[in-house]
């Protein structure tokens, strides 16, 4: 029935629930406006920010746990904006901490008010940075993207966050600020520093001349190398060292773009000074984009790439970020592609893909060299609508759908993943340098289950005839050996152990010189509770839309409905959203009959749940077991009308007795209710969950390692986070990029394998996962590969 | 600015929803200029100082419209208005390239020396002051200055390199020729760690300072093998063939 749209009934997202739950009332007349974000982090110091409604005193309290938050510092004053930096911490340690107002606490005192210090400089502690760009519209793809990389990262959240510009539009306000960014990243902000760069949105209300407006006094950032690197003497561009990265952040928008001007003659001597391992650079206009911007075409964009990228370049950059253009775009692997317009081939240094599971990683020699090759992303996609005006000649991946990245660095492995709002991640791209490892799968975020057969893929450069495998079931605390000594095929059959762990990686190592290894970017799950999603949103069913009464017959497993149509779901007619569209009778037939077949793995069904898009009444059968009704409560009969109208596209969730399915082939039936004779529209989706525990096979036991699954005390993986946000990570989606290949074991690695497939790079044996798909949004995508 | 005569278009329509907005005054001043009409772009910024309140990118941009027809003491007086509203690296520096230009070196050294003290250590103005100070004959107060920024990087050859020109300037060769020799080596260590362009081109200059012009041929050809786009490549590819072109 065609109503006014509400609010759904899918229950709320964990990261939602999150911030609910953890909000304590301020007891002060200093409610907070902004809630805590952290700035400026360094091995040994952070400043911790907010503002309140109205002035107060300001103070944070913190310590190694939240009831142990013994050290104190008070901001200056009072006022309504709070800057309190925090020194003599220790390097890669977790604190937790407390804001106080007028001595009342505003936030924090619990689980989920932490930061963990950055590591040493120039150590190669793997850490995660999280990159968006052109996000702060408030709207729901904003959100939409934000959640994405929250489940993707499940219990291994970024410990940096890099903002590419555009966060407050339309015109960079104090509200739009506090709105559509501190807002809507609180939960992440709380946690993770975030350093920005300037896009032209903030421009109209803030200015880099005067260092003025909500840009510059919202941000803290360095001008006088506070957090490593060279003083720039603005906060307009600025540099800062994370473990072994050196990151430099130009202002392409406010900031002299002259090659003699003061930010790029900074770039220069802070180029000179860095000898980290890796140097990432980003601003707001991108140096090769053919998006909702032109590269060839747009001043600030050629003058970035005509005059920062030599520079860049002759010092040893590895990869650089941009926004404004709204869209995703990657180009291989470049040097010298100063030019206007930009050509194809022309600075093309490697043609190849960059993928792990595709024509192996870039390769570049250790440590920094100038001209080594350099890829450019554009991630303008961060919740804006995005757009694209042509193909890029220098860009191997371009997708017009929105979503961020996470960049992943380990050692001498450098990973970038584009995670798209819908949780599909659609480019990957790795660098490493000098001879090496680098695993593609499992790479963190999988859930596997616990006894199945699990590819383990890699790629190495270099001479490494045999690999040593492991995993560990502790985020790395110990390792369990799977083969000592195995041939670097580039991928090995791995029976994954009948553990549960939250916390799983997996190492690949030369057999003769462990230090050279990769290990996951990220843990995996592993569980003998294995969430799967038979029929999902979108399923194709077998369906019946006549005047025939078809009784009870064919609630029967083995009715034949042979002659049924099929198509895929969304069913119905009259809102213009249907996949298949159902017979619009005259006057409305009463009841459209649904049948689909779906296999089991062996187990025990511990759960099941029935989720329905309706429009107006629903019911659903398993096995001729009735399980699930809206608005039937007049009857499954043919021609019983549903018992009372619906919103239009209604959604309804319900667990069900999980006991009604069995190993092997189950029949699902399902019957959509038309509310009255004369009513415009009607609607059927279905999806059905069941939720798998799975027994450990014969001497399946012996596979396994650690039977605790739960990690020590290295801090890099952030436990506890999952506690409070209640994230689970087993709904997280793997590299859906790519298919499978193997390493050639010898030097030049890669695989050789083909590119730009959506299969999920497991191998299953025994089970199938289908818990791992997830629910496709309506974005609109284009992706290509070229 | 891409399309001035469009933006201007643009901005009468701005200007008629925001009449009093002094961000659109100042975009319209930019595009008059970007046009070539100077005059009318000085007519729009002197009315949006005159109104208030202070806007330094308005004094900015009258600095840089008298700054190029000639006229500059009213440039100087303009970018000290915009440098005492919010200083910058950018203003500090260009004021002190004006001073310089005029040969105002005191002048200059005082502009730089009262940035770093609004602005703290930012690195292109304090070289740009140890500069200024060599050239005014003060390199007491240029090494001193230098020594400040050595002190963020003791390995900067580059910079060991000026502290060698200073104490030669100071009357002390023996000492120039240690430092020369110390910038050698740490420019030399640099590349081993770093072989960037960045890199060879100051240990090219390293070996120019000590007349090894062979090696600094050598080094810089290997930059430009790589960098054949570098400012700073082909600054000192333009010397080193001037050396060879003397008689």
């Amino acid at each position: 029935m065609r109503r006014r749209s509400s609010p759904s009934l899918r229950p709320l997202h964990p990261f939602v629930l999150g911030l609910a739950l953890t909000i304590p009332a301020s007891a002060s007349g200093a409610d907070l406006e902004r809630h805590p974000y952290l700035q400026m982090a360094t091995p040994d110091s952070v400043t911790v920010v907010w503002t309140t409604l109205a002035s107060s005193t300001g103070a944070v309290h913190y310590g190694p746990a939240p009831d142990q938050l013994d050290d104190i510092v008070a901001s200056a004053g009072s006022g309504t904006q709070h800057e309190v930096r925090l020194d003599g911490l220790s390097p890669n340690t977790r604190y937790y901490y407390r804001v106080m107002g007028d001595g009342e606490a505003l936030a924090g005192g619990d689980e989920v008010h932490t930061f963990l210090t950055a590591p040493a400089v120039g150590t190669d502690r793997k850490f995660r940075a999280w990159i968006v760009g052109d996000s702060g519209t408030g709207g729901s793809m904003q959100g939409m993207v934000r959640d994405a990389m929250v489940q993707y990262a499940g219990l291994y959240p970024p410990q940096i966050y890099l903002h590419l510009g555009d966060m407050a539009y339309t015109d960079g306000t104090y509200d739009e600020f506090t709105e559509n960014f501190y807002a809507p990243y609180a939960d992440i902000l709380r946690n993770t520093p975030v350093w920005p760069t300037m896009g032209n949105h903030e421009g109209s209300s803030s200015d880099s001349g005067t260092q003025s407006g909500p840009y510059y006094g919202g941000y803290v950032l360095p001008t006088a190398a506070q957090a490593g690197g060279l003083a720039s003497g603005t906060e307009a561009y600025y540099s800062f060292d994370y473990a072994n990265v050196h990151f430099v952040v130009l202002d392409s928008h406010d900031s002299n773009r002259d090659p003699g001007g003061a930010m790029l003659t900074w770039l220069t001597s802070d180029l000179m000074s860095t000898d980290q391992e890796w140097i990432v650079a980003y601003w707001h206009h991108p140096p090769y984009t053919k998006g909702s911007h032109d590269s060839d075409t747009e001043g600030a964009l050629v003058d970035m790439r005509e005059n920062a990228l030599p520079i860049l370049e002759a010092g040893g950059v590895d990869l650089v970020l941009g926004g404004h253009s709204h869209i995703y775009e990657r180009t291989y692997l470049l040097d010298g592609a100063y030019q206007t317009p930009s050509m194809a081939n022309v600075g093309v240094l490697d043609d190849r893909d960059g993928r792990v599971d595709g024509d192996g990683p870039y390769t570049k020699p250790p440590g920094l060299s100038g001209h080594q090759g350099a890829v450019y992303v554009v991630a303008g996609h961060g919740g804006t609508g995005v757009s694209q005006d042509d193909v890029h000649p220098l860009v191997f991946f371009d997708e017009v759908a929105n979503g961020s990245c996470l960049l992943d660095v380990q050692s001498n492995r450098l990973s970038l993943i584009n995670i798209r709002s819908d949780g599909a991640v659609t480019d990957r791209v790795s660098i490493l340098k000098g001879d090496g490892v680098v695993i593609d799968t499992p790479d963190g975020g999988e859930t596997l289950a616990a006894g199945s057969t699990q590819t383990i893929r890699w790629a190495t450069v270099g001479r490494i005839p045999s690999v040593r495998l492991e995993y560990s079931t502790n985020d790395g605390d110990d390792w369990t050996t799977i083969e000592a000594s195995t041939p670097n095929t580039g991928s090995y059959d791995w029976t994954v152990p009948v553990v549960d762990s939250q916390y799983a990686l997996v190492r690949v190592s030369d057999a003769d010189d462990p230090t050279v290894e990769d290990e996951s970017n990220a843990g995996f799950s592993i569980s003998s509770q294995i969430p799967l999603t038979p029929v999902d949103f979108g399923h194709t069913w077998r369906y019946y839309d006549s005047t025939d009464d078809l009784g009870e017959a064919w609630l029967a497993n083995d009715y034949d409905d042979s002659a049924w149509p099929e198509g895929p779901a969304q069913f119905g007619y009259g809102d213009g959203d249907e996949a298949t569209e159902l017979m619009d009778a005259e006057p409305n037939i009463p009841s459209v009959y649904f049948r689909t077949e779906i296999d089991l793995p062996e187990g025990e069904y511990i759960d099941a749940e029935v989720t329905a898009r309706f429009d107006d009444g629903v019911a659903v059968w398993v096995n001729g077991e009735s399980v699930f009704g809206v608005n039937v409560d007049d009857g499954t009969e043919y021609d019983a009308w549903a018992s009372s109208a619906s919103e239009d596209n209604e959604v309804a969730s319900a667990p069900i007795d999980p006991s009604v399915f069995v190993p092997g082939t189950n029949v699902i039936m399902a019957m959509a209710k038309q509310a009255s004779a004369g009513s415009s529209d009607v609607s059927f989706d279905l999806r059905v969950g069941v939720t798998v525990q799975v027994d450990p096979p014969p001497g399946g036991e012996d596979t396994g390692g650690s039977e605790t699954g739960e990690p020590g005390e290295d801090e890099t993986a952030g436990p506890g986070l999952d506690e409070d946000t209640g994230l689970n990570p087993g709904t997280s989606a793997g590299s859906g990029a790519t298919s499978a290949g193997a390493a050639d074991g010898g030097t030049g690695g890669g695989c050789g394998c083909s590119t730009g497939s959506t299969t999920p790079p497991w191998a299953w044996s025994g089970l199938l996962l289908l818990g791992l798909r997830r629910r496709r949004r309506d974005a609109r995508v284009v992706t290509r590969h070229r | 600015m891409g399309h001035p005569r469009d933006a201007l278009a643009d901005l009468r329509v701005a200007e008629r929803l925001l009449p009093d907005s002094a961000r659109v005054a100042l975009q319209r001043a930019r595009a008059l200029a970007s046009l070539g009409r100077a005059r009318a772009a000085e007519r729009e910024l002197d009315r949006l100082i005159a109104d208030g309140p202070p806007l330094a990118a308005a004094f900015t941009e009258r600095a840089r419209l008298r700054h190029a027809d000639g006229r500059l003491d009213l440039a100087r007086a303009d970018l000290d208005d915009a440098i005492l509203i919010q200083a910058t690296p950018e203003r500090v520096l260009e004021r002190g390239r004006l001073d310089e230009q005029r040969e105002r070196l005191d002048d200059a050294a005082a502009g730089y020396r009262e940035g770093l003290e609004t602005l703290g250590p930012a690195v292109v103005v304090q070289l740009a002051l140890v500069d200024v100070e060599r050239r005014r004959g003060q390199p007491t107060l240029a090494l001193e200055q230098l020594d400040a920024v050595l002190a963020l990087d003791p390995d900067r050859a580059d910079w060991i390199l000026i502290r060698a020109e200073i104490l030669h300037q100071l009357g002390q060769p023996a000492s120039a020729i240690v430092e020369r020799l110390r910038a050698l080596v740490e420019a030399d260590a640099a590349v081993r760690r770093r072989p960037t362009p960045l890199h060879r081109v100051v240990l090219a200059r390293v070996f120019l300072s000590l007349e090894d012009h062979a090696s600094a041929r050598a080094a810089l050809d290997l930059a430009l093998a790589d960098a054949p786009q570098l400012p700073a490549t082909l600054t000192l590819r333009r010397q080193l063939d001037a050396l060879s072109d003397a008689p």
